[in-house]
């Protein structure tokens, strides 16, 4: 069979037009307007096979061809067996049945990957970091809050101090008992709400001290926040966050800026869906303490109610971009 | 001497590339590399340079990446091993991993220079090599002295710093018996700097302008609690995402056009005419294909982005470009190649 290409010497950059010779017994003959070349199909060192618009044979005396008869030099070759892996990978990579399939593969491993793997490392990195290192991440955290968006508190003190020695209840007999610290904050852009670092610090700002009709419902609050600490959420949160952004961007390859400016919404996607897998565990073992020290679990369910009322959370909508699991869904595990 | 332009034959470099072929070769690399925990990622990268390479043409004769991507694992495997040393060692160790960044910070000179290299070696075009020199006391200068001067100057020396880096990498490049050369100045990297700024200082004076103009409309203490500041908010919000947009596509087409139309070859010139408001749309709607489709519209994005910038440029040739003769071939290590790839410096023709 003849079909036509260009010749390289491989000494120089001239371009012969050629006419190409491949026969049954393996020999390559080229004939160009000057000069005819012979090789054997074992002579060829590399031939990489890629698209579907050019195919380039590099030749042991470093010469090269190159032909846009692709399919002709693609089934000689597998005729000769040269070039095998290369051919598999061509296979793999043009057949919509095989490139279906290793997308719906890969998406398949990424998730799995995303929703179990990275979870479950970053908890043994958590439980594995010295509680100093701990300490250090929260002190930033709070200094950055106080000079942003948080006032010293405005509730008299003997108010303070009587949530202080509710506190001091709650974490009496826990593991790392001396880990935990209660903060008052005022905070207009935080409403009503609470949070806790990874230190073990627990702030709690006056409007939800406010909003609590009874000393218990104060508890149940801090109860969840204590389990935040005690699961090392914040650690474990920003570890897997991180963790996910580098493996969106290491997967999709060498991708420009731009594209990795996209991958962030994935990120944040995850990221929410972890919370609210953080939430549960806390609500959790919330109920546990709370039921250990004797406190109904109902003050636990009005101060959720109250609390969603007052950030007007409608209590059945649960979206998929929330950071909370749905309010009533809440509500009823603790009734 | 300058060429005379108007003899010169002008040769339009072509894209042939498609996001459907490209698709395949991405996601089958991408499976693979999972599936071998990463070793694959040297041959992945070898296949999809080579894919946007081979489909590249200038004069009839396509572009060919030749990189062993053995030698390319091997360098990755160095640089993991010491970005590994250096992670344990800030923590356990704070005075050894001081001593290895500060070793990482002078061997930089030497890494880029070999993934300049390693680059070009393996470029070839009619079968013959491009080549990079090893000009250790330039890269010193741009990638040591400069930078710290572009650090101590808090950046007021950074376009010029930038313009070395760029005339480093075109003035050390070589085909054959000819050598590139960027003859564009420092001067009007300067201006493409100031211009970039201005614009963005004019973008937020008109932003913030027009914000605290509906905010005394309707009153400032409504703002944040109101619907029409959470609205404002949200406006606010997509003006300065499309504005940074805007921003990389500006800065990316001035900077390649002021740099391939003051390059030369030998005799030969290029032209570049890439168009801002183009590039803009481009890179807009490659993000939102790539948000709505979890990242599975990435290799159309960068196919039509390939597209759009070769498309663009042309070499103006001054006699024809058969008379390259081959260099002797050296061997290369991929070391620096992967270094510059870790440690993200990008560079590139």
């Amino acid at each position: 069979m003849a079909i036509s290409g260009q010749f390289y010497d491989g000494m120089t950059s001239a371009r012969h037009a050629v006419e190409i010779k491949l026969t049954e017994s393996g020999m390559i003959a080229i004939k160009g307007a000057e000069f005819t070349r012979n090789y054997r199909v074992t002579d060829v060192a590399d031939a990489q096979r890629l698209g579907g618009r050019v195919r380039i044979l590099r030749f042991r005396d470093n010469a090269s061809l190159e032909t846009d008869a692709v399919e002709a030099i693609d089934s000689y070759l597998d005729q000769h067996s040269i070039g095998r892996t290369h051919a598999a990978l061509h296979k793999l990579e043009r057949s919509l049945k095989y490139v279906a399939m290793a997308a719906v593969f890969t998406v398949a491993i990424a998730w799995l990957f995303l929703t179990w793997g990275v979870p479950a490392i970053a908890k043994v990195a958590a439980f594995s970091l010295p509680v100093e290192t701990q300490d250090s991440l929260g002190e930033g955290t709070l200094e950055v809050f106080d000079q942003y968006f948080m006032e010293p508190s405005q509730l008299d003190e003997a108010r303070r101090q009587s949530i202080r020695i509710r506190f001091t209840d709650l974490i009496e007999g826990l593991e790392e008992q001396s880990r935990y610290r209660l903060e008052f904050r005022d905070s207009e852009d935080l409403g009503a709400n609470a949070f806790a670092l990874p230190s073990g610090t627990i702030v709690v700002t006056d409007d939800l001290v406010e909003l609590a009709e009874d000393p218990h419902e104060i508890d149940a609050v801090l109860a969840h926040e204590i389990g935040h600490v005690h699961y090392r959420h914040s650690l474990r949160g920003a570890l897997q966050s991180s963790a996910t952004a580098v493996l969106l961007a290491l997967m999709s390859g060498d991708i420009a800026s731009m594209s990795s400016f996209a991958s962030a919404l994935p990120t944040l996607i995850l990221t929410l869906s972890y919370t609210r897998d953080f939430e549960r565990e806390a609500d959790d073992y919330a109920r546990q303490l709370m039921q250990q020290k004797g406190i109904p679990l109902h003050h636990f369910a009005n101060m959720l109610r109250r609390l969603s009322e007052s950030h007007g959370v409608d209590d059945t909508e649960t979206g998929f971009l929330d950071s909370h699991p749905a309010p009533g869904e809440r509500i009823q595990s603790f009734l | 001497m300058e060429p005379n332009l108007a003899a010169m034959r002008e040769h339009r470099i072509e894209f042939t590339g498609t996001g459907k072929e490209y698709f395949g070769i991405w996601i089958v690399n991408i499976l693979l590399t999972i599936l071998t925990l990463g070793v694959y990622s040297a041959w992945a990268k070898v296949r999809n340079r080579k894919y946007f390479y081979n489909n590249t043409w200038l004069d009839g004769s396509p572009f060919d990446y030749l990189a062993s991507p053995v030698a390319i694992l091997k360098g990755w495997l160095i640089a993991a091993a010491v970005f590994i040393v250096y992670t344990l060692t800030a923590d356990f160790a704070p005075a050894i991993s001081l001593i290895i960044l500060a070793f990482i910070i002078l061997v930089t000179p030497w890494v880029v220079v070999r993934a300049m290299r390693f680059n070009l070696i393996n470029t070839a075009y009619r079968n013959v090599r491009f080549s990079f020199r090893k000009n250790y006391q330039d890269s010193n200068k741009v990638f040591l002295g400069w930078m710290f001067v572009s650090m101590l100057t808090l950046g007021m020396a950074f376009p010029y710093y930038y313009y070395r880096q760029k005339k480093f990498a075109l003035d050390n490049a070589s085909f054959s018996q000819d050598c590139f050369s960027l003859d564009a100045i420092g001067r009007e990297f300067y201006l493409l700097f100031f211009k970039a700024l201005g614009v963005t200082v004019l973008f937020f004076i008109v932003l913030f302008g027009s914000f605290f103009g509906i905010g005394f409309g309707v009153g400032l203490s409504d703002i944040g609690s109101d619907t029409i500041g959470a609205t404002a908010g949200v406006i606010t919000n997509i003006l300065v995402y499309l504005f940074i947009i805007f921003m990389v596509a500006y800065f990316n087409v001035r900077v390649n056009n002021l740099i391939w139309n003051n390059v030369s070859l030998g005799q030969h010139r290029f032209r570049s005419v890439m168009r801002v408001w183009p590039m803009f749309i481009i890179y807009f709607t490659n993000l939102l294909a790539i948000v709505f489709t979890l990242g599975l519209m990435i290799p159309w994005a960068k196919v039509r982005t390939a597209r759009y910038r070769l498309h663009h440029t042309s070499m103006l040739t001054a006699h024809n470009l058969d008379a390259y003769v081959t260099e002797r071939m050296q061997e290369q290590n991929a070391l620096g190649d992967q270094l510059g790839e870790a440690f993200d410096i990008e560079i590139g023709l």
